[in-house]
């Protein structure tokens, strides 16, 4: 890399259902003014401005314009780059990238949504291709009802495992002042929720959240004068799967992976791993948040991230290794189950994850120390977008 | 910031229609108009890692090559791969209005190696499961066949 | 800066009025097919081609969540990486250009793809809009670029004439471009006759309805020259917003685009554009808008873009011509525009611009716009050596 960067600020709001008392813009701002108070950085600081969102979703065109006052874009440069559920991290990465570029020292990266202003259902569904399958959309909810089904049948794992996990997830949202839906969850409460499709109840689907998530990240020699606690920015890769369409007479099943052959899971966490040395997760890595929009979903990418051995992700949820006192805890946050604003949801991952190695996470706060931390993001038809973030270079 | 008791928030609803034109090409229209004019689906096999592109596409997205005129006929018939019954209220695609769901939803492998998501005619969970075959049931001639997927009415048991 | 970026081959579809015959991922193929095989590039991981690819298109205009989605097949995302830049195309040269100057990646295909055809403009700009204080009005890029054509007319004494010969020149000047959608033999007197659309702006003012796609392979400078014998280097770039609420700013000044410029010729050693710039290829949506950008990039005063369209400077025989391909009133779509800007800098770099070909190029200049009356603006400096 160019030149070495690290995130010297995180900001998040407090995620509700709705928030009728502001607009997109004043949504943002909160988010803005949170980072950069963290940042202990006054816009003036501000470089560049990067920003995304889930275009469609609030029937909002080149939101970046009207945001431009809200977020400080005013006057500089920057750009709106949006790949769906990814985009909070794809817009940590531009973050990442402006400043290595050696053009920008200090960068401020936003993402929101504001989904009580569209409809998100319809948003889901328009990303199925209008001439073939979009008649029949539902949306993420059957597709990860269909990887749910596909993991039971094929690994022995019950109903209660994902239970186990959404109950997890539910503990670490009720110590984080910022979460959505803090629920005091029990795996009865879990196990008697609504049925969607079997076997996705209402309670492994993610909410529809209102919310915002903004970075501010800088060049090494700026990070230094910025902050004591930098957290550096080891590495970051996007990859997609565009299988979905492709088939082998003869291949397996293949609705648990959406399309053939290799995943973008599988793929984006082996070239981060390989690049950074990291061989065992398990030990290599401290903590992780991942985008888990469905606990059906955690189950089975515990596997695809090689965080365990194939068809043992069900087994990890029996022992609570995950948990926030287990051997290798996921998503002390609460996770995307608990919270998720879509566009900002990605960035949330690295936000929560850059305050772990900090130390700064509060109530949800590991008592291990946390010198390493891994996070992703899922969106369109399987795409990945994963980042290492360190305590030190 | 929190939602304060008692305020009340001006909400502004605005409804959007936005009228659409969308292109099909030639492969994928190939594929479409089979469906339409001879109730049968057609893939395009990939010269390179010769699998199956269905619906078909100029170019095979794992081999990055463009494919020539292999077409494969993948047969009306399959077996289903996976079902679900949709328990939840979902929203049409075409209209933005609520809808149900009435019929099994299901994942079919066509006999010619391709899978495609459709309907399944046969409701009773009692006689839905992996591994049933089935038949892809056409609109009746002269109903007015669209050129995609809702031309076919759904999925028929053909086998128990 | 510790690495040099250069655009080492580019190629567009000819624009249309409405590519109907293909799906977007083919029209997009039809430019990447190009630049695939000029580089002989392939989509590997060995270090050896492509590296990740960078697209630019909108979901509002494709009517498609992650607009990106359909073109990934052809883009070589499988398995690879691939973002979405959703502003005009050389904000998407721009990021592919920090891509590779931040070490990420080495070699990043740039591919921009629009079908305006497929709906209706005006009700997706008008979503572009404050949902409370502005929608309601009616306001799209057309009504709101009207009121800044009116202002700009009125503080400076521009007239419809002026405005005029933009569109006279542009349109000639794409007569020698083949990929151009629109080449037209026109007078002053034709595009005053033209039917009204929003005052003062004329039909012949405004760009046609367009599609079409453009692709592009970006590299750092060790492959660069490896890649290609004629590698047109960025030597600049800059990127702005001003303020989004029209009444925030004075509509006939255009200060995001003096600042994006002001980066630009700063990270290009550019002291007087009107004298090192050879040839500029300005995004004009409208055609008061070339005037406009021509004072906001420092070619001449404030005030003085209609003394110069007057000049004939910036006529093809001039001292500095101005959109020599015929520019977007001659017909590309918005997500494309820009990065045919740079395309056809490119090509006048490396002398493959055919019949419209300016002798002794070395430096030129791109720029794009997105959002109402040219929010944010993009500038890009490239240059022979």
């Amino acid at each position: 890399m160019a030149e070495r960067v690290a995130i010297v600020g995180v900001g998040q709001t407090y995620h509700r259902s709705r928030r009728p008392d502001v607009n997109q813009v004043e949504l943002m701002n909160e988010a803005v003014r949170a980072a950069l108070d963290d940042a202990q950085l006054t816009l003036k600081d501000i470089d560049a401005v990067v920003m995304g969102n889930m275009e469609l979703f609030e029937g909002n065109y080149l939101v970046d314009m009207w945001a431009s006052d809200g977020i400080g874009s005013y006057l500089k440069p920057g750009m709106k780059i949006t790949t769906g559920g990814t985009t909070g991290a794809t817009i940590s990465c531009a973050a990442f990238t402006y400043a290595a570029s050696g053009l920008f020292n200090t960068v401020l990266a936003v993402a929101f949504e504001k989904q009580d202003e569209g409809d998100t259902r319809a948003g889901l569904i328009s990303v199925r291709d209008p001439l073939w399958d979009r008649f029949m959309a539902i949306g993420a909810v059957a597709t990860f009802a269909r990887m749910g089904r596909s993991y039971m049948r094929a690994s022995g794992c019950q109903e209660e495992h994902a239970a186990l996990l959404r109950v997890k997830a539910d503990r670490g949202a009720c110590r984080n002042p910022y979460a959505h839906l803090k629920l005091n969850l029990t795996i009865e409460d879990v196990m008697n929720s609504r049925m969607l499709i079997w076997p996705m109840r209402l309670l492994y689907m993610c909410p529809t959240t209102v919310g915002a998530a903004a970075l501010v990240v800088a060049s090494e020699r700026k990070a230094k004068k910025i902050t004591k606690k930098p957290v550096w920015v080891q590495d970051w890769v996007t990859v997609h799967q565009q299988s979905a369409r492709v088939h082998r007479p003869g291949e397996e099943a293949r609705v648990r992976t959406i399309g053939v052959g290799e995943t973008s899971h599988e793929r984006a966490a082996q070239l981060i791993y390989k690049r950074n040395g990291i061989t065992k997760p398990i030990r290599d890595i401290d903590v992780a948040e991942i985008y888990e929009p469905s606990t059906w979903g955690e189950l089975i990418w515990y596997e695809l991230y090689g965080f365990c051995e194939p068809g043992e992700g069900w087994r990890w949820a029996e022992k609570g290794v995950t948990d926030m006192e287990g051997e290798f805890p996921v998503n002390p946050s609460g996770g995307v189950v608990a919270t998720n604003p879509i566009g900002a949801t990605a960035m949330i991952r690295i936000v929560e994850a850059a305050l772990q190695v900090r130390g700064d996470a509060g109530e949800h706060q590991m008592t291990r120390p946390v010198r390493r931390a891994f996070t992703t993001a899922w969106g369109g038809q399987n795409w990945t977008v994963a980042t290492l973030l360190s305590k030190s270079i | 910031m929190t939602e304060k008791a008692g305020e009340e928030f001006l909400v502004m609803p605005i409804p959007l229609e936005l009228p659409f034109q969308w292109a099909a090409g030639s492969y994928h229209g190939r594929t479409l108009r089979e469906i339409k004019d001879n109730n049968r689906f057609v893939g395009i096999r990939c010269p390179q890692c010769k699998s199956i592109l269905f619906p078909a596409a100029m170019v095979c997205p794992l081999c990055h090559v463009k494919v020539g005129e292999d077409w494969v006929e993948l047969g009306e018939k399959g077996t289903v791969e996976d079902f679900a019954i949709v328990e939840m209220s979902v929203l049409d695609p075409s209209t933005g209005k609520e809808r149900v769901e009435s019929q099994p939803q299901a994942v079919i492998r066509l006999d010619g190696g391709a899978v495609m998501e459709h309907r399944l005619e046969e409701k009773d969970p009692q006689k839905l499961r992996v591994g049933m075959r089935v038949e892809a049931v056409f609109k009746p001639e002269g109903e007015g066949g669209k050129g995609d997927l809702t031309d076919i009415l759904y999925f028929r048991t053909i086998e128990k | 800066m510790a690495e040099r970026v250069a655009v080492v081959s580019v190629a567009q579809t000819k624009y249309h009025q409405n590519r109907g015959d293909v799906r977007e991922a083919e029209l997009a193929y039809e430019a990447i097919e190009q630049v695939l095989q000029e580089t002989g590039l392939k989509f590997v991981e060995d270090g050896t081609g492509i590296d990740a690819t960078v697209s630019c298109s909108h979901d509002h205009w494709d009517g498609q969540t992650i607009s990106d989605i359909k073109i990934g097949d052809v883009a070589g995302a499988h398995l690879r990486p691939e973002e979405k830049v959703a502003e005009d195309g050389t904000h998407a040269v721009y990021y592919a250009m920090l891509q590779i100057l931040s070490g990420h990646h080495d070699v990043v295909l740039v591919v921009s793809h629009m079908k305006e055809s497929q709906t209706v403009r005006s009700m997706i700009e008008n979503a572009a809009f404050d949902p409370v204080y502005q929608r309601l009005i009616g306001l799209d890029f057309l009504t709101a670029a009207a009121l800044q054509a009116r202002r700009y007319m009125y503080k400076y004494g521009i007239t419809e004439e002026q405005c005029a010969k933009v569109v006279v020149k542009n349109r000639k000047n794409a007569q020698n471009n083949p990929y151009a959608q629109a080449p037209m033999g026109l007078t002053v007197e034709d595009v005053l006759r033209s039917p009204m659309l929003s005052s003062p702006i004329r039909q012949l003012d405004a760009k046609p309805v367009s599609d079409g796609a453009c692709a592009m392979i970006l590299a750092k400078e060790e492959k660069a020259k490896r890649l290609s014998d004629k590698p047109a280097w960025i030597k600049g770039a800059g990127s702005c917003y001003d303020a989004f609420y029209l009444g925030d700013r004075d509509l006939a000044d255009c200060q995001s685009l003096m600042l994006a410029a002001k980066q630009a010729y700063d990270m290009a050693g550019i002291g007087d554009p009107r004298k090192e710039i050879d040839l500029a290829e300005v995004s004009e949506y409208y055609s008061y808008q070339e005037l406009l950008w021509m004072e906001g990039l420092g070619f001449c005063d404030r005030g003085e873009g209609g003394k110069l369209i007057d000049s004939g400077v910036t006529q093809m025989g001039g001292r500095l011509p101005l959109n020599p391909s015929g520019g977007l009133l001659s017909g590309r779509p918005f997500a494309v525009g820009g990065m045919a800007a740079v395309a056809e800098a490119v090509l006048q770099l490396r002398g493959e611009a055919g019949a419209r070909q300016l002798p002794d190029v070395s430096t030129a200049l791109a720029h794009g716009v997105t959002g109402p009356c040219g929010q944010l603006q993009c500038v890009l400096v490239l240059g022979k050596d």
